[in-house]
């Protein structure tokens, strides 16, 4: 792949991505500033690792690989930053979502059990679809939409 | 008359399912399924993020404005990075072998280059089990405890850029040992 390719590669990722990783992000961190650099930081992670990309995974799934970790990797760094004992830390010490009502609902959202709530997650906040979702946790089509089944029960209970 | 359940409503929403006129006459006599219905709606236009229409671009240059500058430096990059990636894993292995408990400091040079408490922890590093070590925000712990792959990991798969980096070790998730060192073009020296 030459530059011009790879450049042009990159563009339509880019195109094609951007909203739903920005979803994403932004539902992590709840804040505009961390997540323009979290953005930066992922597709420059997916820039340089075109070269690389094998295709064993489809772009998505790759995609969405590197923006699970970058985001964990910014909270991990947030921890040395303030020194909060790490039983104490999660997402929600660093989530500022403006937005109350949005807050609320994404609050709950966290307070399900991980399994489920990475479905909703992936579902409601990045728009993926059942196929790519099962694809890009390596489970089976029939588990996703059980879990999805499940989460929602959950969180219309947690939203009463 | 039979009841919507939670799954259902949310499926009749999203796809726009005809039953949506079935959902709506049920609810004028039902309550609980009205509140279902609301609710469900509700979340549905609360998880919507938008995306502010200039970050697209925004981002976009400055990722090129980056990634551009960074190719002209790639070729000074790999010596450096292999300096100053052996001096941390000499110190490793060198402690190792003594295997005493005294500290070493390690230095290529006239310079040492790593502090005590660095050499320390390397050093007791073996003996913990609780431990994470990161250059940056990359996890190379697995790599140092695989000895026989560390060099070749490490040169193959972190790209460090000329500048500021951190070292940060982590003992049993609470003591955290962070350090700086600045990686220029051709060297590794590390400001006290
Ligand atoms: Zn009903």
């Amino acid at each position: 792949m030459d530059y011009h390719e790879k450049e042009e590669l990159f563009n339509t990722l880019y195109e094609k991505y951007f909203q739903r990783i920005w979803r994403y992000v932004y539902y992590k961190t709840g804040n505009r500033e961390d997540t323009e650099d979290l953005m930066q930081e992922i597709f420059i992670k997916v820039w340089k690792g075109l070269d690389k990309f094998e295709g064993r995974s489809s772009y998505y799934t790759w995609i969405f690989r590197i923006s699970m970790n970058t985001v964990y990797s910014f909270f991990r760094k947030m921890r040395f930053k303030k020194f909060i004992p790490l039983e104490m830390v999660d997402e929600k010490h660093f989530a500022y979502h403006k937005n109350e009502k949005k807050e609320k609902v994404f609050e709950k959202m966290k307070l399900l059990p991980k399994e489920l709530k990475e479905i909703l997650e992936l579902y409601y906040i990045s728009n993926f679809k059942i196929r790519e979702i099962s694809e890009m946790l390596n489970i089976p089509e029939g588990t996703v939409k059980t879990r999805l089944k499940r989460a929602r029960e959950l969180l219309m209970e947690l939203l009463k | 008359m039979k009841c919507f359940d939670i799954n259902e409503i949310f499926e009749i929403i999203e796809k726009r399912d005809e039953r949506i006129k079935e959902l709506e006459e049920h609810i004028k006599a039902c309550e609980e399924c009205k509140i279902n219905y609301q609710k469900i709606r509700e979340f549905i236009e609360t998880v919507q993020i938008e995306v502010p229409f200039d970050a697209k671009v925004k981002i976009k240059n400055r990722i090129f404005e980056k990634v551009k500058k960074k190719e002209k430096f790639r070729f000074i990059l790999v010596p450096s990075l292999l300096t100053a990636l052996a001096v941390i894993l000499f110190v490793f292995i060198f402690v190792k072998e003594k295997n005493k408990e005294d500290i070493v400091i390690f230095s290529p040079g006239k310079q040492a280059v790593l502090t005590p408490e660095e050499v320390l922890f390397a050093f007791k590093m073996r003996k913990l089990r609780n431990y994470r070590v990161y250059i940056d925000d990359i996890d190379i712990t697995d790599s140092l405890k695989n000895e026989g792959n560390v060099f070749y990991f490490l040169a193959e798969n972190l790209e460090l850029d000329p500048g500021p980096h951190v070292l940060t070790i982590i003992e049993d998730e609470s003591r955290i040992i962070s350090r700086e060192f600045y990686l220029t073009s051709f060297k590794y020296s590390a400001g006290y």
